[in-house]
């Protein structure tokens, strides 16, 4: 992505043969730090957040000081984790709201392996992996039989690494430096915290279920332990989704269990540094699923299906394919 | 400031929100369903955990059992299917996993109350109320006297559509069709 490789411009730009001096500025050292604490806030919340959608992705770009230099980045993320509203809706006291507790979690890994095209780091490969998991709650109100807000609030830690192959004969005799300097070859885990707020309407026609919902979401990451004390993470990301999602039942029957369809469209608006540190503004998803009713007939299981994504935006585009599980607990 | 431009369009979703909050209502099996008194739907067989339940007496000759359900006042009394094995060694005030396949028979009878013409429930035959339906997934809950309640997965062929909470459930045992001394992991 765009911001992996503006740090690899960066490089580029301070210890190439342009710069006269062939050293690295604390300016651009800052600069470049920078950089790696939003991409690494970015890949944290990618990678490990259940809001956002893993798979397969891939994301292209003009880098952002060499315009004629581009970037290619692999970015493969698998998640398991969700959302879910324990039990029945239980009135609050005579106010005429229901509510019940909602339990979030998720755990997710990535790698993103950015390739580099462009003198003169031609043939070099920088890999970001990072683990991360999350867990928290809160509660669902339910306003009226459809529209219901849920505030939540979560924990995340995450550990990412960088990994930088060296290939060009320029990154060669300079890596041991760029390593010192806590630039490439680096670890870092971080906390965050996760503060949303999920505004849903839910429509009932007949035997479809539509459900809309929208999700707000804030991320403050920060950085405890790093290998490197220039690695430092400490900022604020957002999200804003809004999704419409249809759940079809085809009166059909396999093996004891009805058969239903359905997917979603949703919109993700990206802020703050997840915005910079992806270079995306917003993700567009369209997911499809054929399941199994297994809702109380297994154990705390609505359904068990295949589904898949596919996913595209800003300078970013991707599918996924998988087990499609929900629960109802 | 506490409100400005930025905040502004948040405003009316806010008052929203306000004005609409009140309007939920938790289900409630002790309603009068709409519309005249009427037979909705007989013989709806439901298969139905029963657990924990205890065994009030077992007649493995006779293939018969009567359980005593937590969320049950009186004991019902089942045939065992011929399916079910190891029915030797059941015993009396056990308490046992058992899948049970019943009857239901779902009607509106005046003023919540079981049609007169139809005369006392005849022997270990209970009765519940609909607290809920969801027609999606094909869920009927019951609420029974106790007030405990039950979800219970019926079939297409159920009127789902034309029943609602309040109306009366007669429920016939009919048989066990399987029982364990442990509940199993995936129930």
């Amino acid at each position: 992505m765009r911001a992996a490789a503006t740090l690899l411009v960066l490089l580029g730009v301070g210890l190439g043969p342009g710069i006269a001096s062939s050293q690295i500025s604390g300016e651009q050292t800052q600069q470049l730090h920078n950089s790696i604490g939003n991409r690494i806030e970015a890949l944290t919340i990618l990678g490990g957040d259940f809001g956002l959608s893993g798979g397969s992705l891939k994301s292209t770009g003009s880098a952002m000081f060499r315009p004629k230099e581009y970037t290619d980045t692999q970015l493969d993320v698998t998640k398991i984790g969700g959302a879910g509203d324990i039990g029945d809706p239980q009135p609050l006291g005579n106010s005429g709201i229901g509510w019940q507790p909602r339990v979030q979690g998720n755990m997710g890994y990535l790698e993103s392996t950015n390739h580099i095209h462009g003198a003169p780091l031609e043939g070099d490969t920088s890999t970001f992996r990072d683990f991360a998991i999350q867990f928290g709650g809160g509660a669902r109100f339910w306003l009226n039989e459809g529209l219901s807000v849920a505030p939540t609030i979560m924990g995340m830690y995450g550990h990412t690494s960088d990994r930088y192959s060296a290939v060009s004969a320029f990154a060669l005799s300079n890596l041991p430096r760029l390593t010192r300097l806590g630039l490439v070859d680096w670890q870092v885990q971080t906390w965050a915290l996760r503060p949303a707020l999920n505004v849903q309407y839910l429509i009932t026609w007949d035997r479809l279920i539509v459900t809309l919902s929208s999700d707000a979401t804030y991320f403050h990451i920060q950085s405890f332990q790093a290998s490197n004390r220039g690695v430092q993470v400490n900022g604020d990301s957002g999200s804003w989704s809004n999704k419409i999602d249809f759940d079809i039942p085809l009166r059909v029957r396999l093996d004891g269990h009805e058969l239903r369809t359905g997917g979603y469209f949703s919109r993700t608006e990206l802020f703050g540094d997840l915005k910079s540190g992806l270079n995306v503004q917003h993700i567009d998803e369209v997911h499809g699923r054929l399941v199994l009713d297994f809702l109380n007939q297994l154990w705390k299981v609505q359904w068990i299906g295949i589904g898949g994504s596919y996913l595209w935006g800003t300078n970013i585009r991707g599918w996924t394919l998988g087990a499609d599980v929900a629960f109802r607990f | 400031m506490i409100f400005n431009r930025s905040t502004a369009p948040v405003l009316p979703v806010v008052m929203m929100l306000v004005l609409l909050a009140g309007c939920w209502s938790a289900p409630r099996a002790t309603v009068q369903p709409k519309g005249p008194p009427r037979l909705i739907q007989e013989r709806v067989v439901v298969d139905s955990i029963a657990w924990p339940a205890t065994v009030q007496s077992v007649d493995p000759g006779a293939r018969a059992i009567v359980l005593q359900t937590a969320g049950d006042v009186a004991a019902r009394k089942y045939r065992v299917s011929r399916r079910v094995a190891g029915l030797d060694h059941i015993t009396a005030w056990q308490r046992v996993y058992a899948v049970v396949r019943e009857e239901l028979t779902v009607s509106v009878s005046e003023d919540s109350r079981l049609s007169a013409d139809r005369g006392a429930p005849p022997p270990f035959v209970s009765s519940a109320k609909v607290l809920s339906v969801d027609r999606s997934y094909r869920l009927l809950t019951l609420e029974y006297p106790t007030g405990q309640s039950e979800t219970l997965k019926v079939g297409r062929e159920v009127r789902l559509e034309q029943m609602q909470a309040g109306d009366d459930v007669r429920i016939q045992p009919l048989e066990v069709i399987a029982i364990k001394a442990r509940k199993p992991w995936w129930r």
